[in-house]
This record gives C-alpha cells, sequence and structure tokens, in this order.
C-alpha cells in the first residue's frame, strides 16, 4: 500500500503536490523534498562549497519551504520558487559568514583568501595538458570565487543548475537582457581567469 | 565585428536563447570574423568546463533528516480519539484508568497548593503523550511529551479555535538566516542526524494568560500569528491539544519582543539575535504547560497558582516573497 501512495506521488505533478499539501498531506511534502533535495543540494554546495554547511543550508531551506507553502499561490513554477529560497539563504549565510569574518578577523572554514594563486599551481611542464577531474573542479570553484556575486550566482543557475534564461530572469528578478548580457560577461571573466587552463584544442 | 552586443550573442547562441533569425545573422558574422569565432570557442571551452562539474546527490540520508526536522518542529496532533489505541494496545484498560482517575478527581477535588509534578500533562492539550511516537535521541527533553504524537495523514483540525480567513502576507525575499554552522551555535543541541537544531527563547512564565499576551504584543509590533499549518491566530481561545504558533513581524521589532517575552517570565536567550538583520523574522513558538490541568487561556488553568507555562522558539528562515 506504501509502495502504491509513494508510486501516485512519484506521477503527481508539482502543482498537484502543492495542492495536495494545502489540504494537509504531509506525504505531498515528503515527494517534494525527494524531488528537489538534489537539486537544493546542488546549487547550495557549489555556492557554499562546503558539505557541511551546504546540507545544513538545504535542510533549512525544506523547512522554511514546509513553513510557507501553505501560502505559496503558484504564480510562478515552484521550481524556481524554489531556487529563490536556496539563493536567498546561501547569500545570507555567506553574509553572515563574512560578517562574522570580518569581526573576529579570523580565516572560516570553506573560505580560501587566496583562491586562484593557491588552487592553480604554479607554471611549469605539464600545465598547458587538460587537467585532471578533480584539479579541474578545484580551479573552477576557484574561479567562480573570484566572480562577483552577481556573477557567480548567474553562472551557477545557467551552467550548473541548467536553468533557462526565462526561469532565471523571474528567479532573480532580473529583466531577459540582464540575465543575457550579466551571464555573457560572466562567462567572459571566467575565461579569462581560467586562461590557459581552457582546453579549447578539441573545440570546433 | 566582435562588438560587445555581438558577444551577448555568443552566450545567447551557445545557449540555444537566440531566435532563428538571430542565429542566422550571428553566423553570417561568424563566417566572416575570425575573432568572433575565437571568443565564441573560448566562451565554448568555458561553458564545457562548467559542464563538467557534473551532477551532485545529496547525501544519504537527506530526505529522512529533512523529516525528522519537519516532525520535530511541526508534530502534527493525533485526533482525540487517538489515545484510546494508546498506550501499547491497552485501549480498553487505559480508558477506564483515565476514567476512574477523573471521577476520583471530581469526587475528592483537586489537591490543593503543591503543584504537579514538572513534566505531567501540559495544559494546552488533551490528547496524552505517545512515548514510542518518535525516535527518543532526536527529542530535546522538554518537547518529548508533545513530539511523540503520532502523525495522522493530516493535520487535526484547528479545535476551539479562532481562525480568520485573511491571507498573510508573504515574506520579503530571504534576509534572515538561522545561523552559520555548528561553530557559531551556541550549544548546540543534536538530533538524530548529529546535526546541531538551533534553540530559540524558553521562557517559563506563571502568567496563565501568556497567550492572550503575546498574542497583544505580537499585534502591537506589526506581527502575524499563524499555526504550524498556516492559519492565522485571532484569539487567545487555546484549544489544549494546540500550541504551536508561527509568529512573523518586522526583524526590528525582535529587541522589543525580547523585552516583551521578558515581562511574561524567565528569559533564556539560545540564539544570536545577530542572525536575524533581514526585514522580516519568523519565530515558531510553542506553548507549553509543564502542569496543572486542560483548559483554555482564555477560561483560564483551573488551578493557576500551580500552573507554569514554557514558550519554546525556534527561528525560522525568511522568505522570499510568495508568488
Amino acid at each position: 500500500m506504501l509502495m502504491i501512495l509513494l508510486a501516485l506521488a512519484h506521477h503527481l505533478s508539482d502543482a498537484e503536490l502543492v495542492s495536495r499539501f494545502k489540504e494537509g498531506d504531509r506525504q505531498a511534502f515528503s515527494e517534494i523534498v525527494r524531488r528537489y533535495q538534489d537539486r537544493v543540494y546542488s546549487l547550495a554546495l557549489r555556492w557554499m562549497r562546503d558539505r557541511h554547511v551546504a546540507e545544513e543550508v538545504s535542510q533549512d531551506v525544506f523547512l522554511a519551504l514546509f513553513r510557507s507553502l501553505a501560502r505559496f499561490r503558484g504564480d510562478s513554477q515552484l521550481s524556481t520558487w524554489i531556487y529563490r529560497v536556496v539563493v536567498n539563504h546561501c547569500k545570507n549565510r555567506k553574509l553572515y559568514r563574512n560578517r562574522r569574518k570580518m569581526d573576529q578577523h579570523e580565516a572560516l572554514e570553506g573560505e580560501r583568501d587566496d583562491g586562484l594563486e593557491r588552487q592553480i599551481p604554479a607554471e611549469g611542464p605539464g600545465t598547458d595538458a587538460t587537467v585532471h577531474r578533480d584539479e579541474a573542479r578545484e580551479l573552477l570553484h576557484a574561479a567562480l570565487d573570484k566572480l562577483d556575486d552577481s556573477q557567480r550566482e548567474i553562472i551557477l543557475l545557467r551552467d550548473i543548475q541548467d536553468l533557462g534564461y526565462e526561469e532565471i530572469s523571474d528567479l532573480l528578478d532580473l529583466p531577459r537582457g540582464t540575465v543575457k548580457s550579466r551571464l555573457h560577461r560572466a562567462r567572459q571573466q571566467l575565461a579569462t581567469i581560467l586562461g590557459r587552463h581552457l582546453n579549447t584544442e578539441d573545440i570546433v | 565585428m566582435s562588438t560587445a552586443p555581438a558577444d551577448e550573442r555568443l552566450s545567447a547562441y551557445l545557449d540555444g536563447e537566440l531566435t532563428d533569425e538571430e542565429v542566422e545573422h550571428l553566423e553570417a558574422d561568424l563566417a566572416r570574423d575570425a575573432a568572433l569565432r575565437a571568443e565564441l570557442k573560448r566562451l565554448r571551452a568555458v561553458v564545457r568546463f562548467l559542464h563538467d562539474e557534473g551532477p551532485v546527490r545529496a547525501p544519504l540520508g537527506f530526505h529522512n533528516a529533512v523529516m525528522a526536522r519537519i516532525d520535530e518542529e511541526h508534530p502534527v496532533r493525533a485526533p482525540w480519539w487517538a489515545w484510546l489505541r494508546r498506550p501499547f494496545g491497552m485501549p480498553m484498560e487505559g480508558l477506564a484508568v483515565a476514567a476512574v482517575a477523573l471521577l476520583v478527581l471530581a469526587v475528592v477535588g483537586w489537591p490543593g497548593g503543591e503543584a504537579p509534578p514538572e513534566g505531567e500533562a501540559p495544559v494546552w492539550r488533551d490528547v496524552p503523550a505517545e512515548p514510542d511516537a518518535a525516535p527518543a535521541a532526536m527529542k530535546a527533553p522538554k518537547m518529548e511529551a508533545e513530539e511523540a504524537v503520532p502523525e495522522p495523514p493530516r493535520p487535526a483540525p484547528q479545535t476551539k479555535r479562532e481562525a480568520s480567513t485573511k491571507e498573510v502576507s508573504p515574506e520579503e525575499p530571504a534576509a534572515a538566516d538561522k545561523g552559520a554552522g555548528v561553530d557559531e551555535e551556541p550549544a548546540p543541541k543534536p538530533d538524530v542526524t548529529g546535526r546541531s537544531v538551533p534553540k530559540g527563547y524558553v521562557v517559563v512564565t506563571e502568567d496563565v494568560g501568556a497567550l492572550r499576551t503575546l498574542l497583544a504584543v505580537v499585534g502591537k509590533l506589526g506581527g502575524t500569528v499563524t499555526t504550524a499549518s498556516g492559519q492565522p491566530v485571532a484569539s487567545a481561545t487555546m484549544a489544549s491539544s494546540s500550541e504551536s504558533f508561527s509568529i512573523t513581524m518586522p526583524s526590528d521589532a525582535l529587541a522589543s519582543f525580547e523585552s516583551e517575552l521578558t515581562k511574561l517570565g524567565m528569559l533564556q536567550r539560545d540564539f544570536d539575535d545577530k542572525l536575524y538583520y533581514g526585514e522580516e523574522v519568523s519565530v515558531a513558538v510553542t506553548l507549553q504547560l509543564a502542569g496543572g490541568g486542560v483548559g483554555t487561556v482564555d477560561d483560564g488553568p483551573p488551578n493557576a497558582a500551580r500552573s507554569k507555562k514554557a514558550m519554546e522558539y525556534d527561528m525560522e528562515q525568511a522568505l522570499p516573497e510568495v508568488r
């Protein structure tokens, strides 16, 4: 019986799940968590750069959603709203962390003051070759850290979370043209930061 | 030809966000502009680099941890008849014992003077606790009775409570954050996942009209009170089985709110209010009476002198505008 209920919930649309939740069906929210947990955690992890903090933020996001989902009117997609909650939580967490850092004059976990300089190996044999995946990930994260927040968020949403321009526009309350230009500038900036570490050999 | 507008077209081109006509024009430009082609190649390498990140999955047990926290913060009330099935499959025996106890109480009267031991049935509920409904490890001692209530398929109706239909105004983009990690939480309380669960305020008061006072304070400070299921609370008439509320108020009123809470009784601070710097904060409030009989705030507990209430506040995240 439980399996049947789970299977039914699995095939419900987001709107139907929200509707059921508003009627008091807690199982509907459970399905929402199941459906969005990877996307929420993924974005939080890329934003916070710390697995523990990302998990905390992700849990807090779902708790906050639970408290407010009854007021969700459905004018935008549920996914957009959830992403907006994630973005706001991540921004606030970073802001708070930075404030603490300034207050206490101490480096906090996950922060890298020397950023890219520490991550990118010095000039030497083999550095122009394709880098190992883990190393590439570190390179990318360090490069993303070099972007300002507005550029980084748009890169994360478009190139890592794979959201469309319209959804990003809705999520960040930005005109579509701004999304387009900001994304382009962010990619250009990343290309400049990554420089020779970008492998363009096999790109047509 | 790699002017700024053309450059922006390149990113949109890679994303498939250009119209057919725009694609046609850009491809014509690319055919005759080597610098533009080089720029496209560079951008394509960036995008591929980003896509190489690959998918990330939530940690094992994440779903369960979230639902456990929800159950902890928003326990679902059991229907009034549920206690007949408890405890431990002795429905009729339990009913008989309860009936006898009530008769004795009615005949003899409430024992005067002494307060019942702390931890007895809270005044705000008429549903006894079920000890085995949730893992004990995740419960704070003070919450055990409340959280042990089993979860029915749907939340129980908000009995004996006036609930207006006014829609709660949406909150502004998240401006408050609960905390920034274990190292920032004073005296973290571990739950089953080993994570820290930040606590809010704890107020222990002898004031039997605490809820009425609380509603007045929140109203004065421009806040709203809703039940855990989102129903507005407009009256201090409190069902004995309900004691969880969410209060939303301007964050700049937090200090005043705290001050008013202090007047209600002994206030124990257990969070850093520097965390809450947004325009609004939402506060989950649990009213709990550690001893005494049953009743409502409006009626007043039957033995006020023996009663002790405890409020627990857990901070919520402010949410973006609900659309």
